[in-house]
């Protein structure tokens, strides 16, 4: 509490001293364990109606926690005016979008190509200063059920997996992977390396957002993957398409065995919103792993931490059904300090299938699907939580 | 109830703790045997929160076993059964549950072994209580299903009445179908869930138990929702029983099935709407 009464003194003397006389900067010095949760945090003071901070977040899955916590540290003082008005959650150093906290809800705009330069411009991207080193343990399980004789097969494993990053949006994913049982398949059961690959995060003029990605994949895939998305992160209709060409590809003890780079996946979808309560309607269709074609229907429900969906695939190959849920794993944050932190992954996404061995409407995982991701930044699933702190 | 007794004895130690808990905690109730709220057999209308959500262990004497009658029938051979649930309040009003139905003993026919016979239920409040009119629900096993022994068609109404300002009634009153739709297909063969749906008499099926065929009833007296004592009669049988609610989200219950023999289940409650942890915190210190 005494901290957060200095604050805003301290804000002013960075005010008063600005290192760049166009671009004032100064660096939030209240709060220094909930200012350790964020990584490239930087303030602009230029704009006339009041400041705006950027700020990129991994540590919660539910984009709200760093967007209240980041009001908290800096923008909200007790008794003054606030000096910040808006708050721009970053992806891999990429600005997503502009939330500011008003009285009757939280408010989003999206930013213009040239806003995404400005902020590029005056704040250089220096990831060596910016991010953390940051490490995360990551449970994995894939699972048959029904077998008489054996009721749970499962491939089950840990991950130890971070992050590089390289240049603004560009991200390198590396790790180790922990072999717990393998009943699934009879390749050896060795530590190995997790899925390695490249990521660059895009976004283009407003709402159009890209992700490519080209490397080796979770579920045995390895190859190239792009996804392109419209999705007004206040409106109700969004869009995608995706495309990825892979192979299989596994670990021996003699090395990396590939097969031939002739997956094609070619994905279509558009969703809709409903305003209340946080639940999205998802058509997709194309072609999915194993020269398979049809067509799915999700209906996804986002809770403040948890999503829980429910699916059905009509293909070529067959019609099932499942559901799917997204949760975070406790305890999340294990240790952290400025230049370092562990924690367990933000997110734990598993899939139920009711039906097995028939290839319908397979895909394999990337590090993250962009409609996912997006949807976290949606205005009215993070509004709900505000009106909730209110 | 013993946990009456328990309070009793340990009289002013433990007794404001529990009146704190009574006072300050928002009810969340019983389950029945396949994890929907209800009494011990029997489905009721209870509303629950948007978010909802309830993981479950129930367990089914060998003598009313719903799957295992079918090796009673066959050879004599007795087996009780365990359930284990998940249940969601997926939107306001919809409820799903996946439960999985099991045998006990380490001697059971080789097809019972697995992780059980799965089933995906859900169950819609087609109408809110008022202060007159009850809620009415429907609730539907899905049709996908192949080979299920607990297999819900049921309409059911629920109207809650306040007796004292303590003392809470809920009854219900519903009426289970004596047909419901299943896939007609080996297990083995799974290719498409949306082929070959075919009508059936409960009565005509290999477990014929009975389960939720015809008019059920029944009736939970709590005190506070927080204790309460139920009975009910599940179509075939009266069954009577109790259950507590433990620190806001644990539930233990218990009953006698036809006054023979014991059914006994807990359940755990979290809000999947809820403010996140941290944020929680943060709320405190403003």
């Amino acid at each position: 509490m005494k901290q957060n009464k200095l604050f805003p003194l301290l804000l002013l003397l960075g005010l008063v001293a600005p290192v760049r006389p166009a671009q004032a900067q100064s660096t939030p010095a209240a709060r220094p364990s909930l200012r350790q949760n964020f990584e490239n945090i930087s303030i602009d003071t230029t704009g006339r109606e009041g400041g705006t901070v950027y700020y990129e977040q991994r540590l919660y899955r539910n984009p709200f926690v760093g967007l209240a916590q980041m009001r908290h540290s800096v923008g909200h003082s007790l008794g003054q005016s606030s000096p910040i008005r808006e708050y721009v959650p970053l992806i891999q150093g990429v600005p997503v979008g502009a939330y500011r906290f008003d009285t009757a809800a939280l408010a989003y705009r999206s930013l213009s190509r040239e806003e995404r330069k400005g902020y590029y411009f005056h704040h250089p991207y220096r990831p060596w200063r910016q991010y953390k080193w940051d490490f995360w343990l990551q449970p994995q399980f894939a699972a048959y059920f029904g077998n008489h004789n054996q009721p749970i097969e499962s491939n089950t494993a840990v991950l130890l997996q971070s992050q590089l990053y390289l240049t603004r949006g560009l991200v390198l994913n590396w790790g180790v992977l922990f072999p717990i049982t393998n009943e699934l398949d009879n390749r050896p059961n060795i530590v190995r390396p997790a899925p390695v690959f490249l990521n660059q995060f895009l976004a283009l003029e407003g709402d159009h957002y890209l992700s490519a990605s080209a490397g080796f994949f979770h579920d045995d895939q390895y190859g190239l993957n792009l996804q392109y998305r419209h999705m007004p992160l206040s409106g109700a209709w969004s869009f995608g398409l995706e495309t990825g060409l892979t192979g299989e590809y596994y670990f021996t003890k003699r090395g990396a065995i590939y097969g031939h780079l002739d997956n094609l996946l070619l994905l279509a979808d558009v969703a809709y919103r409903l305003p209340h309560p946080d639940l999205t309607l998802k058509l997709s269709g194309g072609q999915y792993l194993a020269d398979d074609v049809g067509a799915r229907v999700d209906i996804i429900r986002q809770f403040t931490n948890v999503e829980v969906g429910l699916y059905t695939t009509k293909s070529r190959n067959g019609a099932t059904l499942g559901f799917n849920l997204a949760v975070p794993i406790p305890p999340g944050k294990l240790w952290q300090g400025n230049h370092a932190r562990l924690r367990t992954g933000e997110e734990f996404r598993w899939e139920y299938t009711y039906t097995r061995g028939y290839n319908i409407g397979e895909r394999y995982r990337t590090g993250y699907q962009l409609d996912q991701r997006l949807r976290q930044y949606h205005r009215n699933y993070l509004n709900r939580q505000y009106q909730m702190l209110k | 109830m013993m946990l009456n007794k328990l309070i009793a004895k340990r009289g002013s130690v433990i007794l404001p703790f529990f009146v704190f808990w009574l006072m300050a905690l928002n009810g969340y109730a019983q389950m029945n045997l396949s994890g929907k709220p209800g009494l011990m057999y029997i489905p009721t209308a209870r509303e629950t929160a948007d978010g909802t959500f309830t993981v479950g262990y129930a367990y089914n004497p060998e003598r009313y076993g719903l799957r295992s009658i079918r090796y009673r029938q066959q050879n004599g051979t007795l087996y009780s059964e365990r359930v284990l649930y998940a249940t969601l309040t997926l939107l306001p009003r919809l409820d799903i549950n996946v439960n999985l139905l099991h045998l006990n003993g380490s001697n059971i026919p080789l097809t019972e072994r697995g992780i059980g016979d799965r089933q995906l239920d859900i169950r819609y409040l087609l109408l809110k209580e008022k202060e007159i009119r009850p809620s009415v629900a429907v609730i539907m096993s899905s049709p996908f299903t192949v080979d299920a022994s607990m297999v819900t068609y049921a309409l059911v109404a629920t109207k809650h009445l306040k007796l004292t300002d303590d003392l809470q009634a809920e009854i219900s009153a519903g009426m289970g179908s004596p047909y419901y739709i299943f896939r007609d297909e080996n297990i083995n063969n799974n290719v498409d869930v949306f082929s070959k749906f075919k009508l059936r008499k409960k009565s005509e099926d290999i477990y014929n138990n009975g389960y939720l065929t015809g008019p059920f009833g029944g009736i939970s007296v709590n005190y506070r929702k927080r204790v309460g004592l139920m009975a009910e009669w599940d179509s075939q049988r009266v069954n009577v029983g109790g259950y507590a609610t433990l620190w806001k989200r644990w539930t233990i219950q218990a009953g006698l099935l036809n006054f023979d023999q014991v059914t006994f289940g807990t359940s755990y409650t979290v809000q999947l709407n809820a403010l996140p942890r941290p944020l929680r915190k943060l709320h405190e210190t403003e």
